[in-house]
């Protein structure tokens, strides 16, 4: 049994999830270590 | 301060907890992605919630059982509400268990000091994959009786503690009353109560270390 709403909510979830953690990680990195510690 | 924070600060000591949980601060590297961990957690508590309202009503008999599912969908004041938010809130939960995997695995949280709390939650997503696997079964409809038959024979196939594990999963060869009511305890008390111990070590040791840092 396919549910179209749930694997499409399920689908896109983990996509943007995995995507915005790059991101994020990505974003982390070019900004540095703004501390100097 | 009032009477009453006065008479409970004298016995329990009431500020000091709420120093602790104040003195908290969010470091900033801390983004949306952190909250899938406490939505999971919130998901549990919705599905406590209203799988407490439908033990009222759910018979777990191999007679019953659709039957009495029926009766909360269709006669049940708000029973169609309650189960579908109990259905909907058991693949939000697995989902969301899901991306706090990616959160954490993706920024490192699982190294030293943390490898408890990975662990931790390692059984944890053992345990609430078999959440879903045994409430599936309960309204002993065909998918849930066929996903119950086949998902207990895999066991089977593991040398020599394979087939004695079929039969403690099952309660005999075949699968029938012994394992619906197997299925249902484990559902409704073995898993919570797992859950709930794990849950609480899981968190204290959060507490205790604090969030994990930036990559």
């Amino acid at each position: 049994m396919v549910e179209p709403l749930l694997s499409g909510i399920v689908l896109g979830m983990i996509t943007v999830s995995a995507l915005g953690l790059f991101v994020a990680a990505y974003l982390q990195y070019r900004r540095g270590n703004q501390f100097e510690i | 301060m009032g009477k009453v924070y006065d008479w409970f600060e004298e016995r329990l000591e009431i500020q000091a907890i709420a120093d602790d949980i104040s003195s908290k601060y969010v470091p900033p590297h801390v983004n949306i992605f952190y909250c899938f961990g406490g939505i999971v957690f919130t998901c549990f508590l919705v599905q406590v919630a209203t799988g407490f309202a439908m033990t009222f009503y759910y018979r777990p008999s191999v007679v019953d059982a659709f039957a009495s599912v029926e009766y909360i969908m269709t006669s049940v004041n708000f029973g169609w509400l309650i189960r579908s938010i109990h259905r909907w809130s058991a693949s939000m939960m697995v989902m969301m268990m899901v991306l706090h995997v990616f959160r954490v695995y993706l920024t490192g949280g699982f190294k030293k000091p943390r490898e408890l709390t990975w662990v931790t939650g390692v059984i944890l997503a053992v345990v609430t994959v078999s959440f879903g696997v045994t409430g599936y079964s309960l309204p002993w409809d065909q998918v849930g009786f066929w996903a119950c038959k086949i998902v207990t024979g895999v066991p089977a196939a593991v040398p020599v503690v394979g087939p004695p594990l079929v039969l403690v999963l099952r309660g005999g060869e075949s699968v029938g009353q012994s394992t619906l009511t197997r299925f249902y305890s484990a559902h409704t008390f073995v898993l919570p109560l797992a859950a709930a111990v794990l849950m609480l070590t899981h968190f204290l040791m959060i507490r205790k270390q604090g969030i994990s840092g930036p990559l």
